[in-house]
């Protein structure tokens, strides 16, 4: 214990002698951690926020549809369709893991104001049990959510596109399931500004005008449900199959992930991308140490010298100029941690608002403009300790030449 | 039994294609509590003399015994072991740790002897006072004169008690002033601890102070004096 603390006075101090290099090495292990944590929580807070936005305004946790309904959905998601079937539904809710259950019917439709017009996908609703499964209500700006009849439900942009407001009449035009062209006028009652880009160019329609447009009363695309708090979505997504199938119905069930999967793909992307941060921050963390120690080395060859005369054996040097690198270590990552946690406190609090960059775009994620951090404790600890261990193991190589100099020559040195 | 028995020691250094003889076959006895000089003109082979009883280079041919044990035998590590237990070390250049007071100096040798940090207090305070700067304790090497750094190398060299003490002209970087109460502390350390000091040195003043004068030319030993 004396000796350690004897080390660790004899290295801050000759760290504090050089303390311009010192300080030049502790920015660069500070700073490094401190990016490395902060775009970490930036992007955990991106997948946090994809998922719940995804879940919560797209897809649900669960959909279940006809069989085949899932590879023709893109050409003709009218072909094949799910009855209606009370009993399927009655089923469903009596399920106590599934805890919301929203009946929908999509199809793309091509909305105008009489003049311009452009794509968009209806979905028709259930106005009450919509809302046990997804959040779309909470995003309303203007209006009311559509209640009966012909009334619909439009995104703020497709709003400012067409220049329509409340009370205004959409021009809804699409197929019917027979392939026979279909004009409605429907009277916006509700804007919505959600921060799902897909959702955004959707517009919401009662589940009964929808079904009337198109012509398949008593039918529907899909049920998405909302499972009960800890229920596995792929799990639940077998198990319901094969319940349903033992009631006689014939579904198919996929979980939300299976419906995500080109963004999970950008996510696992996205994880490769800060293992690459990361690589890049110990390299730099690795050069200030090993160059930080290896001058030490060279400048202090006589005091090295002096040292090996009094009786230090080659371990003791080593250790010496391993607790300089541990100190530095310690000290940048501590600053580090610090810096995180005041970076990810904003970024978890405020965010970065990137709505004039990327608004709408569908860039991958299902996101607009803010984007938010996450907590990442695992990651601070971690990081932490990886980079104090990094400073340590890049400290040996340097104090090794140091510690090898012969007592005699190095006390020579002038 | 003899402290340190020198037998035909020779120390050859290779520059390149040349060699280079500094010491030819030096046979040296040396008892406890010896205050012994070893002059001669630069290039006669001190400094090599020096480095070789205090562990820090390993002879050519011969054998350097220390308290009965050959010394060629040992490894780095454990010659290593030897200089921290028995060996104290006072340079020409004063060579303290600039970082570290002269109270941190001086109990570095205690420290790694791992002796209990009350003990170190004690002896180093002391070993302070009977070199005349305990009121120092606190300063650093480079706000003391040339002298006081030398009486800190001193007592640094001291605290452990060793078996001898090598000093390798410890007046040169000094005044005749500070040189000769340095020469002072060194005999009054000598004869009151019983301390064993070997100094090289080609200084006149010096020799006088020695109790044993042996002289060295071209490597070799011209003579051997007792006072």
């Amino acid at each position: 214990m004396g000796n350690f603390k004897y080390y660790l006075t004899l290295a801050a101090r000759n760290l504090w002698r050089q303390r311009r290099r010192t300080i030049l090495t502790f920015l660069a292990v500070s700073l490094g951690l401190a990016s490395f944590l902060v775009a970490d929580s930036l992007m955990k807070g991106l997948d946090k926020q994809s998922i719940d936005n995804l879940i919560t305004l797209e897809t649900g946790e669960l959909r279940l549809t006809a069989p085949g309904y899932i590879d023709i959905k893109e050409e003709d998601p009218l072909k094949k369709l799910l009855p209606k079937d009370q009993k399927l539904l009655a089923l469903l809710a009596e399920d106590s893991e599934i805890a919301g259950l929203a009946p929908r019917l999509s199809f793309p439709v091509r909305v105008g104001n009489g003049w311009d017009e452009y794509p968009q996908e209806a979905v028709g609703i259930d106005p009450v049990k919509d809302t046990e499964v997804f959040k779309v209500k909470d995003y309303l700006v203007e209006g009311r959510w559509p209640e009966a009849g012909y009334e619909v439900l439009i995104s703020r942009d497709t709003a400012k596109i067409l220049e329509l407001g409340i009370g205004d009449y959409l021009l809804m035009t699409t197929r019917t399931k027979s392939g026979a062209f279909q004009a409605v006028d429907m009277e916006i009652v509700g804007i919505v500004n959600t921060v799902n880009p897909n959702t955004n160019n959707q517009v919401f329609l009662p589940l009964a005008a929808a079904q009337e447009i198109v012509g398949v009363p008593d039918f529907l695309s899909q049920v998405d449900l909302r499972l009960a708090a800890g229920v596995d979505a792929r799990e639940k997504a077998a198990s319901l199959k094969e319940k349903i199938a033992g009631a006689g119905f014939q579904v198919e069930t996929q979980p939300w992930q299976e419906m995500a999967e080109e963004f999970l793909q950008i996510s696992k992307t996205k994880n490769a991308f800060i293992g690459i941060f990361l690589m890049m921050i110990l390299l730099i963390a690795t050069v200030g140490i090993v160059n930080s120690i290896l001058l030490a080395t060279i400048e202090r060859t006589r005091e090295i010298g002096v040292l090996k005369a009094m009786g230090m054996t080659e371990g003791n040097i080593v250790r010496l100029f391993l607790v300089e690198a541990a100190l530095i270590g310690l000290l940048g990552s501590g600053a580090g941690l610090a810096i995180a946690l005041a970076g990810e406190y904003y970024m978890v609090n405020v965010g970065l608002d990137m709505t004039e960059i990327i608004g709408n775009l569908d860039v991958g994620y299902p996101i607009t403009g803010l984007i938010k951090g996450a907590w990442n404790p695992g990651t601070m600890v971690g990081g932490f300790f990886f980079c104090l261990l990094v400073c340590v193991l890049a400290g040996i190589l340097p104090a090794r030449y140091g510690a090898k100099k012969e007592p005699i020559e190095a006390l020579r040195r002038v | 039994m003899s402290l340190l028995e020198l037998k035909g020691v020779t120390k050859e250094y290779s520059r390149g294609r040349v060699s280079v003889k500094a010491l030819r076959g030096i046979d040296l006895s040396i008892e406890p509590g010896e205050f012994l000089s070893i002059a001669g003109p630069s290039g006669s082979g001190k400094s090599t003399l020096l480095n070789l009883v205090g562990c820090l280079d390993v002879p050519t041919s011969g054998s350097i015994i220390l308290d009965g044990e050959p010394l060629e035998k040992l490894n780095p590590q454990e010659l290593a072991l030897v200089r921290r237990e028995k060996v104290g070390f006072i340079f020409q250049t004063f060579n303290l740790i600039p970082v570290l007071t002269a109270f941190e100096n001086v109990e570095l040798p205690l420290v790694l002897l791992k002796e209990d940090p009350k003990t170190i207090k004690d002896k180093v305070m002391k070993i302070l006072e009977a070199v005349g700067i305990a009121d120092l304790a606190d300063r650093r090497p480079q706000d003391m004169s040339g002298g006081q750094q030398q009486r800190v190398a001193i007592a640094r060299a001291l605290v452990k008690e060793p078996k001898y003490v090598l000093a390798d002209e410890p007046t040169a970087n000094l005044d005749s002033e500070n040189g000769k109460a340095v020469l002072e502390i060194m005999r009054e350390m000598n004869e009151r601890l019983g301390t064993t000091f070997i100094f090289s040195t080609h200084d006149q003043m010096v020799m006088d102070f020695a109790k044993r004068l042996v002289r060295l030319k071209d490597g070799q030993i011209i003579s051997d004096e007792r006072r």
